[in-house]
């Protein structure tokens, strides 16, 4: 596994839950693709820029005007739960807090 | 006796149709029976046959009072799972998604809508697009039409079946790394993944943002051209898709030989069956006039490595959004919201989804992301400038799709490295933003085999022409697997 790699860290960072065997499954499996990644390790510096150099040629923004939105139903209707036109969640504040 | 109408191409089919001697509800029907029949193949998360219906009417009613929409009008286009068509499933084939109706359409459902193009079904694919062989779907296994017992490629590859097996003309698919043109090989079609920026990515579930690209992908190049042409547009709501005045395209040089460029180093490893298809498919550009060129790609060994860095990172951000909140799965459980939404994602995520999540958070994250993700970008820029200085000395690069042929289900499934290693030739057209095609270049044994051009930015009809030789030569157009 490649120095520095914390399966835990990395899960929680990650939002994502792993059952005990997952962990080690996924621990090994990002230590061979790791592995295979270290080709760019060994490279020199790239351009300064490289990060901006995606291939965006056209990165011009729309005009920033008023639109219609879609109506609230159509998306009430995709959410796991609602009640009185809202998205409802489940408790995650104390009434004592 | 008269040919199936599934076996038709869409130009033909849409011929029939302007002639009056077919009507879109006829071809619907057709169609509907020959997916019915095929069903074992799992081309299709789901397909609404009345929706499918009314469309139909729509359109002849539209033809019988000459309002014509175009050479697509009436003719059915399947959609990938993970491209918004109002009122139908965006599953993007992941229990986070099951039972997701989109509230809109996509840009490009927008287009073929305006040219009178049927809107069918939602076809499987690799959960988020996220895999080369189709196995990643929660909704079940897609299968090769010319071996069921082998892949049809991915992330497309309930596309490249539904083709394959005659139950659509035309199919649309997604290619992040390949997910068009790994799939038209395997299942023998051609299949394009444009210029980035020349196809709106709007209403398209995000895997990787700047790679992500739509595209066509039929059984013909002329096929394949007509449908892209429908495709492709401005559109302000993707930032990067290009302006209207950006989009001038480049075309085959009318007063010298094509120059096809050949990156000999980078055959080592090919299947001799691969190798062989793709030594006869150089041999018919020789013998048409075109002039191959050895090039060097050094930073090429680089692609795999930093395509899935930057692909897992962008993927890792994002998928950000499946939280469980206010729309896709939602785990049982109260209290801690961070609790509620890692195992809402827990539940709701496959294996490949949570392992290049995984992967991204890590090249992401604080002490690692100079290593990986800076270095990653560095090694993108470096294949972008090998690649454009390569086209400006040839027309386009010739290598095969992909090193092998479809392989059997289950073959790679436990090798995550293996099936990433699929993507070897078709990832550095993604990472330099370039347009690809693959085209049917030969058989290895029975299974179909294609050859990959990339070409210059905007140089789609460059590369059709190119594969349009190819396709005449080898004569593997409108090929329908049997039954």
């Amino acid at each position: 596994m490649p120095k520095g790699l914390d399966i835990d860290h990395v899960a929680r960072l990650a939002r994502l839950s792993l059952a005990p065997e997952e962990r080690e499954r996924y621990a090994a499996q990002l230590g061979q693709v790791l592995g295979h990644f270290a080709a760019l390790a060994s490279m020199g510096a790239g351009p300064a820029d490289a990060g901006l150099r995606a291939p965006v040629a056209d990165a011009s923004l729309r005009a920033d005007q008023p639109g219609q939105p879609l109506p609230p139903t159509d998306f009430l209707r995709n959410a796991p739960a609602s009640r009185d036109g809202q998205v409802a969640v489940p408790r995650v504040v104390d009434d004592a807090s | 006796m008269a040919e199936p109408l599934h076996t038709l191409g869409a130009a033909e089919l849409g011929r029939r149709l302007a002639s009056r001697d077919l009507t879109s509800r006829a071809l619907a029907e057709a169609l509907l029976a020959r997916a019915a029949s095929r069903r074992e193949l799992g081309a299709f998360n789901s397909l609404d046959a009345d929706d499918l219906l009314r469309q139909a009417d729509a359109a002849d009613a539209r033809r019988a009072g000459g309002r014509s929409l175009g050479p697509l009008d009436g003719i059915p286009v399947a959609i990938k799972d993970n491209i918004a068509v109002r009122g139908q499933p965006l599953t993007c084939s992941s229990r986070m998604l099951a039972g997701y109706v989109s509230p809109y359409d996509s840009a490009v459902a927008e287009r073929l809508r305006a040219a009178g193009a049927l809107l069918m079904g939602r076809l499987n694919m690799d959960e988020f697009a996220m895999g080369s062989s189709t196995e990643t779907s929660a909704t079940g296994l897609a299968r090769n039409p010319w071996d069921p017992a082998r892949t049809p490629g991915g992330s497309s590859g309930g596309s490249a079946a539904c083709l394959a097996s005659g139950q659509a003309p035309l199919a649309l698919g997604s290619d992040t790394g390949g997910s068009i043109r790994q799939p038209a090989s395997h299942c023998g079609l051609v299949g394009l993944k444009p210029t980035y920026g020349l196809v709106s990515r709007h209403g398209l579930v995000a895997f990787a943002s700047s790679l992500d690209q739509i595209g066509p992908m039929a059984r013909s190049v002329d096929d394949c051209e007509l449908l892209l042409a429908a495709l492709a547009g401005p559109d302000a709501r993707d930032m990067t898709c290009l302006a209207a005045d950006a989009r001038a395209p480049r075309v085959l040089p009318a007063d010298r030989k094509p120059r096809l460029g050949v990156p000999r180093a980078l055959l080592e490893g090919v299947a001799p069956g691969v190798r062989k298809a793709f030594d006869d498919a150089l041999g018919v550009y020789r013998a048409e006039g075109c002039e191959l060129v050895d090039v060097d790609l050094p930073s090429a060994a680089l692609a795999v490595p930093a395509y899935y860095v930057v692909a897992t990172a962008e993927a890792s951000s994002n998928l950000a959004r499946y939280d469980g909140i206010r729309y896709g799965h939602r785990a049982a459980r109260d209290g801690d919201i961070v609790a509620l939404m890692s195992q809402s994602r827990a539940e709701g995520f496959g294996a490949e989804v949570k392992r290049r999540i995984l992967l991204g958070t890590f090249v992401l994250s604080a002490g690692f992301a100079d290593a990986y993700y800076g270095k990653a970008l560095a090694a993108r820029a470096r294949i972008r400038e090998e690649y454009l200085g390569a086209l400006a000395r040839v027309d386009a690069l010739a290598t095969p799709t992909v090193p092998s042929s479809a392989f059997r289900l289950g073959e790679k499934a436990a090798d995550p490295l293996q099936m990433y290693l699929e993507d070897l030739f078709t990832i550095p057209a993604n990472l330099a933003g370039l347009p690809a095609l693959s085209v049917p270049s030969g058989l290895d044994g029975a299974l179909p085999v294609g050859l990959h051009l990339v070409g210059p930015p905007l140089g789609e009809g460059l590369l059709l022409g190119l594969a349009r030789r190819l396709e005449r030569a080898t004569g593997l157009a409108h090929r329908v697997a049997q039954p």
